[in-house]
């Protein structure tokens, strides 16, 4: 697993220097700009993906790199989305919109689970969407055929595509504004590139 | 993945796929939705904040520690204070 965590990703900046906004305010930025921008902040994914793939990495680096991840993962929950919702659209809505979140995750994750389950005893390896055995992963032996207790390259997938797409609706948003600035309003955190990671392997 | 027997192919179009979705959102985001109020945005911010949230309990901290033991502890504050710093710069 490789996890690109940072603010490597120059699509993804916000602020006034953002390229491909149009000084009007309320004009909208043509959809060729948007998709760079939306290409940009998302092939990190797949480089990381490819990466993971080819590279074998031990398992205390991989543990650690995860935990980093979640660290870095805290202060973009916390300060960045939960901050900026609740300043922009109230406790009511911010609270809302976080419990449907954190609903629709578990709930998806625990299908993958279920899913695991069912599908482990009779086709060990290829059904759908079982979920990993993450010490095969990194010790290289086969996988555990039921190998639901561990966390899981689709769970983290999902993770990535549940947090990802609200998220870069709003980043298109702060394209089309006009601004160019991400709907916040701590001037210090406005100009950071938006914390991206990336999951490969697990 | 790999250890689990997938191939490269599956693993790369899977991710691929994510990517293309959340390239498509930036556009959606920054065509029909760019005129949206400050409260609709406000929506799946939070909603991606509870997604995040979510995950972090569910999988990646636990996952780690499984791994890594008790100095992944030490690994999470350094991202934290990293991260924290980037975004103040």
């Amino acid at each position: 697993m490789l996890f690109l965590v940072g603010p490597g990703v120059p699509g993804a900046r916000r602020g006034t220097g953002t390229s491909g906004v149009n000084g009007a305010a309320g004009e909208v930025v043509d959809v060729q700009e948007s998709l760079v921008v939306g290409v940009v902040a998302s092939s990190p994914l797949v480089v990381g993906a490819l990466a993971g793939y080819r590279l074998s990495v031990p398992r205390r680096v991989l543990a650690a790199l995860l935990a980093f991840a979640a660290g870095s993962l805290i202060t973009a929950l916390a300060f960045e989305f939960f901050e900026d919702s609740y300043e922009q659209g109230g406790i009511w809505r911010a609270a809302v919109g976080l419990s449907v979140g954190a609903v629709s995750f578990t709930v998806l994750s625990h299908l993958l689970d279920r899913a695991a389950r069912a599908g482990a005893p009779d086709q060990p390896e290829d059904t759908g969407s079982d979920k990993l055995d993450t010490d095969a992963a990194t010790t290289g032996r086969t996988a555990a055929q039921a190998s639901v207790s561990g966390a899981a390259g689709l769970a983290l997938l999902a993770a990535v595509t549940l947090d990802g797409v609200p998220e870069n609706l709003a980043l298109g948003v702060s394209l089309g504004s006009g601004t160019g600035d991400w709907p916040c309003s701590r001037p210090s955190s406005c100009p950071t590139s938006r914390r991206r990671w990336s999951v490969a392997r697990p | 993945m790999k250890g689990q027997g997938r191939s490269l192919t599956f693993v790369l179009g899977t991710w691929t796929v994510c990517a293309v979705l959340l390239a498509l959102a930036v556009v959606v985001g920054a065509g029909p939705l760019a005129s949206s109020s400050e409260e609709t945005i406000s929506l799946p911010l939070a909603f991606a904040a509870g997604a995040v949230l979510a995950s972090l309990a569910d999988t990646l901290m636990p996952e780690a520690y499984e791994q890594g033991g008790p100095t992944v502890a030490l690994s999470t504050t350094a991202g934290f204070l990293l991260s924290f710093v980037l975004s103040t710069l």
